[in-house]
């Protein structure tokens, strides 16, 4: 690394717009969301106007108390000596919370630059905040920035480059005169290697018995008792415990700081609580969640982003279109002219036309929906309305002992099951973490999209049937909550309910920009595999079902003399799927296709529509103009049969990249094999019990009607019975809930 | 004893002391949650649990569980 | 099989070893521009926190630093 290189942490509350600052200065577009604890770890990037500048940001966080993972790894990075310059960045709107952050930062002895972040929405409250007042409180440079409005920015980093050169550390706040006195003697007790910048800091950390700070420093023993007599004497002479003595004192400044430098104008009804009158209103919080999610999931899937996939199924990669009136070719059959005319064969035609193209093709398809979803799940999400939900879903969440932070990575996994899985490193409780993890990929993520689509469309046909696809989104919300319910129940997952704290932003209407760049984000992402790993799998599909044994012969298929129409019986891939297929008899889709295309799913779930565009264009070469649903469905015998084929790729392990989140995660191959057998056996279950309930409904009883049954009573029984006696006594209770383990 | 659990929808009240130990604690008093800090009641959420309260200027969502280590006036 | 076959299928066959490269490099996932994925699990990639766990990470930053276990 360059000497010359500066290093600046950007530190702050969650929420203060920090990652907002972090995109606008270094030209990211990492992810914004309007909730705490979005920023789970820290990310680096250089300055786009300096690249001799690196920019770290950390994780928001409300303390540095070592007691949550992200705090740990904020107060690591700026205690491992590598930042030149803290920025510290307040939410000006709410200077009090926010300073008592920026007030431990400066405890640090680390060069500070404090950006008063929406110093706009300040003015536009009409409150004024006197800087120049704080600067000389706070001891460091204070700089008024908007990082939405890209205001101000300059000067903070010009700032903070001449304090990370000159290296001056501001003068530090005073406490209580008796509790600056106590701090002298503790400090007088710290070994000499401990750098003068840093003394202060661990006699604060010492006074309030952090034990990180403790074994850092390694005190010898008679210091330590020392100390620890100053403190139990402190303790005593203000009756109260060190922490809160240290925490009080914190917010006595803050108290004097607000005093001298923020001018209130006269406090009116926000928006947002106005907005919350409403949105987390006793009677109607829960049916506006509900409705709001039913509208999401329709108008994407089922109505407008429908007419548009749609267009794209049936026009360009179907019978062609027409553009001004005069007839456009489909793409398939763009490239099948090619092809042909440069003199290619029919195998290689097959396997551009039949394989790659109608594969690829069938996953692009569902762009127009996708975008739709995206654009209105992003919003939810930056808006700050996802913090309402889990405020309003807190109490059922807290049934099976999940706090509403575990609601956050089901929200995340709404896009992606990935980042969902990934979200679950916030929450400190193992059991709890594990439990999310599993339960998180339930949610049905974009990629689940397609097959939602392609189940809807085969069960409803062409008739407009909007309750459907949020009836699959319900089905996860449910699956998640009777999953933590009945795993709560069991030993492995025992124990008390997780704390839940939470701060409920403000809600603000998100930048165009950023915004847009979420939408992007994702359905980029989406585009990318459609072309990788969708593109590689339908090459091995269309490999596997057009190449097989035929009267003893090996080779492909069409070109072999006898083969019948239905070649694809003979092939690879349905000897293979073949073998697999009586583990789904019972939920009724044996077909080697179905079997096929859930295999393929637990690639990627889009491999389930490529699959099926592959197998059912091939069998379609001699049929005239099945509609892709209508193949589909004829590959089932019953509509609940198609339901439960639904139920369970929706619901079974997720694709691999999820896998190895999870893998990763629960850092255990037994914690693993856990949860995805579980995923898989639950999905197994509910689909089991869609198709007989289905079939009894019509009149037909089998051995599986009764094991069916079976199931729905043990799931009922476990769902209702009472908490195991005994569950949650072996757990400590939640008021003296342990510290995050860091080992 | 009174704590934040048992404060009405719609009421103000100040905080006495922060009963336990541990990271529970420690979070609300991050959070602000000291004694002497005034903070109101605004709404309860729509299951009867948690509670949201207005504190130093910013809202606050804590179930009503938690909120019974806070002993209020 | 004639030229154009074998120029056709080299293409498919490049692309494909291309994606499976790809894929062992960055996983499965197209969601995460670093390669927070599948297969920087087994090579225990650097930079990317979503394999290595939040704990992992915590140690990463610690280097260095005197710390308790």
């Amino acid at each position: 690394m360059a000497e010359s290189q500066i290093h600046i942490a950007l530190a702050g509350n969650p929420n203060c717009g920090k990652t907002t600052l972090f995109n606008l200065i270094t030209g990211q577009n990492g992810y914004v969301g309007n909730w705490p604890g979005v920023t789970i770890e820290k990310k680096e990037a250089r300055l786009s106007s300096d690249k001799g500048v690196v920019v770290t940001d950390l994780p928001g966080i409300y303390s540095l108390s070592p007691y949550s993972p992200e705090e740990q790894v904020s107060r690591d990075y700026l205690m491992g000596g590598e930042p030149d310059v803290v920025v510290q960045v307040v939410d000006a709107t709410n200077l009090e919370r926010n300073l008592y952050l920026a007030l431990q930062v400066i405890e640090t002895g680390l060069p500070v630059v404090v950006a008063l972040n929406m110093a706009d929405l300040v003015e536009k409250n009409g409150d004024a905040i006197d800087v120049a007042r704080l600067e000389r409180e706070l001891g460091c440079p204070v700089v008024m920035i908007s990082a939405l409005k890209n205001s101000g920015i300059d000067t903070l980093i010009d700032e903070a480059k001449t304090v990370a050169v000159a290296k001056g550390a501001g003068q530090r706040h005073a406490f209580d005169s008796a509790i600056e006195d106590v701090l002298q003697h503790i400090e007088a007790q710290l070994p000499a290697s401990v750098a003068p910048g840093r003394r202060r800091y661990y006699a604060v950390k010492l006074f309030e018995r952090d034990s990180d700070a403790a074994s850092a420093i390694k005190l010898a023993d008679a210091a330590a008792q020392r100390v620890e007599a100053l403190i139990t004497q402190c303790e005593a002479d203000c009756d109260e415990d060190a922490e809160s003595i240290i925490t009080g004192e914190r917010y006595a400044v803050i108290a004097h700081i607000i005093d001298e430098c923020l001018h209130r104008a006269p406090a009116k009804m926000s928006t947002s609580e106005k907005i919350d009158r409403i949105v987390t209103n006793r009677w109607l919080g829960l049916p506006i969640f509900a409705l709001i999610m039913f509208g999401v999931y329709c108008l994407a899937i089922s109505t407008f982003g429908t007419s548009m996939t749609d267009w794209v199924n049936d026009n360009l990669f179907g019978d062609g279109w027409e553009l001004f009136g005069a007839a456009m070719p489909s793409v398939p059959a763009l490239f099948e002219g090619w092809l042909a005319a440069a003199g290619a064969s029919d195998m290689v035609i097959s396997l551009v036309c039949d394989g790659i193209v109608a594969g690829v093709g069938a996953v692009l398809g569902f762009i127009p929906q996708l975008f739709v979803l995206f654009v209105l799940l992003s919003f939810l999400e930056d808006c700050g309305y996802m913090a309402r939900v889990a405020f309003v879903m807190d109490r059922i969440f807290r049934r099976f002992g999940l706090s509403g932070k575990s609601f956050i990575p089901m929200l995340v996994s709404t896009g992606c099951g990935v980042p969902g899985v990934l979200a679950t490193k916030t929450i400190e409780n193992e059991k709890d973490r594990r439990m999310t993890a599993m339960t998180a990929t339930f949610i049905p993520c974009g990629a689940k999209l397609p097959v939602i689509a392609l189940v809807m469309g085969a069960l409803i046909g062409d008739a407009e049937s909007t309750w459907i696809a949020p009836l699959f989104y319900f089905l996860g919300v449910i699956a998640v909550i009777a999953s933590g319910i009945m795993l709560k129940k069991t030993r492995l997952f025992a124990g008390r309910p997780t704390p839940f704290v939470m701060e409920l932003p403000s809600y603000h209407m998100p930048s165009a920009r950023s915004w847009a760049l979420h939408v992007w984000e994702r359905v980029s992402a989406y585009v990318k595999k459609a072309f990788t790993i969708i593109f590689a799998s339908t090459i091995v599909v269309w490999f596997l079902s057009n190449f097989g044994l035929f009267n003893g012969a090996f080779g492909y298929l069409p070109a072999m003399p006898g083969t019948p129409e239905e070649f694809t019986d003979h092939s690879l891939l349905a000897s293979l799927a073949g073998l697999l297929a009586w583990i789904f008899a019972p939920l009724g889709f044996d077909s080697w296709q179905a079997t096929a295309m859930s295999i393929t799913g637990l690639v990627a779930k889009e491999n389930v529509m490529a699959t099926a565009a592959s197998l059912l264009h091939l069998a379609d070469a001699t049929e005239t103009d099945p509609s892709l649903w209508a193949a589909f469905a004829a590959l089932f015998p019953s509509a609940g049969a198609i339901a439960a084929f639904g139920a369970f790729n929706l619901l079974c392990a997720p694709c691999f990249a999820a896998m190895g989140t999870i893998r990763a995660q629960m850092n255990s191959a037994k914690w693993t094999a856990v949860a995805l057998g579980y995923e898989c056996g639950f999905a197994w279950v509910v689909g089991l019990m869609i198709n007989q309930f289905y079939l009894a409904a019509q009149g037909v009883f089998s051995i599986w009607t009764a094991i069916a049954a079976a199931c729905a009573l043990a799931i009922l029984f476990q769902l209702f019975r009472p908490m195991p006696k005994g569950a949650w006594d072996d757990a400590e209770p939640a008021s003296v809930a342990a510290p995050a383990t860091a080992a | 004893m009174k704590t934040l659990g048992d404060v009405a929808v719609g009421d103000s009240s100040v905080i006495v002391k922060l009963h336990g130990t541990g990271a529970l604690r420690r979070h609300l008093m991050d959070m602000g949650l000291i004694k002497g800090t005034a903070f109101k009641v605004v709404k309860v959420a729509p299951l009867g649990d948690p509670v949201q309260i207005t504190v130093r200027g910013y809202e606050l969502s804590i179930r009503k569980e938690e909120a019974a280590i806070v002993e209020v006036e | 099989m004639g030229p154009v076959d074998i120029i056709i299928l080299g293409a498919v066959a490049a692309a494909f070893v291309a994606v499976v490269f790809r894929v062992r490099k960055k996983g499965t996932c197209g969601d995460c521009s670093g390669g927070a994925c599948a297969s920087c699990v087994s090579g225990g990639r650097r930079g990317c926190p979503a394999c290595e766990g939040v704990d992992k990470v915590a140690e990463r930053l610690s280097e260095g630093m005197p710390r308790h276990s």
